[in-house]
């Protein structure tokens, strides 16, 4: 948001909250920093002293403390990797589209919505990113390798009036080389987009406490 | 065993502190950090400013109060706070049962200050 102007001084308290509130669940802490970020953008002016810094942060109080007064009944927990419930929500995302066209996808997303290891936005990429997984690849790739191969026939008539040789190519079937690469794309990203949320799912879930 | 001031002034202010919030937003919206600096603004009401968001959000998730993120003028986008008619009516059930406790406590403490 507006992190990126901020105060040396002010990143790394931002930092130290984002620590201290590794434990709090996934939206009360997302808030919790939102609203501490737009305290630190309103109290810090962008062209304060250092002196002005410090007094703004003193006010703010211990990170620690702000955490504790968001959790005051849950004890640190550190953080944990992904369990295997987690793992087993990513898979059924990822290729349970395939085991069992669209319901095993479905399966996947409601795992993923009801879980608390993910936060909104992230279950929201795990949705979109790409619907149905790895399945939309898998029927792309069988109606590509399906396409009629590209046939091109190049014809040389001498002419009789003089002037050089006219050769025509005609080409019939498949693609031309603009849509050729494009159909390349479309199959890489297809690929690519549904294993780089599995992998983002992982990373996030293991990154929460429970 | 009588409480040393350490321990019953954090009680005290914790028990006021939510419906000094309330009273903030009575008159219409003001966004967190409005609403943050105005109470620690108040002599020995808060000793952190940082503490007072998860009360916010508490309050929030209470139904007391609803928020609205909108941009501002200048500078990044604000929290804005205002009153739900729960939230309402918490506060006139507490004025009115603070300006008893009030008053009683005046009167034995002798802190009354009508001359």
């Amino acid at each position: 948001m507006t992190s990126s102007t901020l105060h040396p001084l002010a990143e790394e308290y931002l930092t130290r909250l984002r620590t201290a509130a590794g434990r709090l669940p996934p939206d009360r802490r997302d808030d919790l920093i939102s609203e501490i970020e737009a305290h630190l953008a309103e109290s810090i002016p962008p062209d304060a002293t250092e002196a002005q810094v410090r007094t703004a942060l003193d006010r703010l109080g211990d990170p620690e403390q702000i955490v504790a007064a968001e959790a005051p009944d849950e004890p640190p927990v550190p953080a944990r990797a992904a369990g295997r419930l987690e793992w087993v929500t990513i898979g059924a995302i990822l290729i349970g589209g395939i085991i069992l066209p669209i319901v095993g996808w479905i399966a996947g997303v409601v795992m993923l919505w009801v879980s608390r290891a993910w936060t909104v936005r992230d279950k929201v990429i795990g949705t979109l990113v790409l619907p149905l997984g790895l399945a939309p690849a898998l029927v792309y790739s069988f109606l590509v390798l399906t396409l009629p191969a590209r046939k091109c026939l190049t014809v040389t008539r001498s002419s009789l009036a003089g002037g050089g040789p006219s050769v025509t190519t005609t080409c019939t079937g498949g693609l031309n080389g603009w849509a050729t690469l494009l159909v390349v794309v479309v199959w890489v990203a297809l690929f690519v987009l549904p294993v780089w949320t599995a992998l983002y799912l992982g990373r996030k879930a293991g990154a929460r406490p429970a | 065993m009588v409480a040393t001031r350490e321990e019953w002034s954090p009680q005290l202010r914790r028990g006021v502190l939510e419906y000094c919030v309330l009273a903030l937003v009575r008159g219409g919206e003001r966004y967190g950090f409005e609403l943050v600096r105005a109470l620690s603004d108040v002599d020995g009401l808060v000793t952190s400013e940082g503490t007072l968001y998860p009360l916010l959000g508490r309050l929030r998730r209470e139904g007391l109060v609803e928020t609205e993120w909108k941009e501002s003028p200048s500078g990044p986008p604000r929290r804005y706070y205002s009153l739900t008619a729960g939230g309402r009516a918490r506060l006139a059930s507490f004025v009115e049962e603070w300006t008893r406790f009030r008053d009683g406590v005046d009167a034995l403490l002798g802190t009354g200050g009508r001359s």
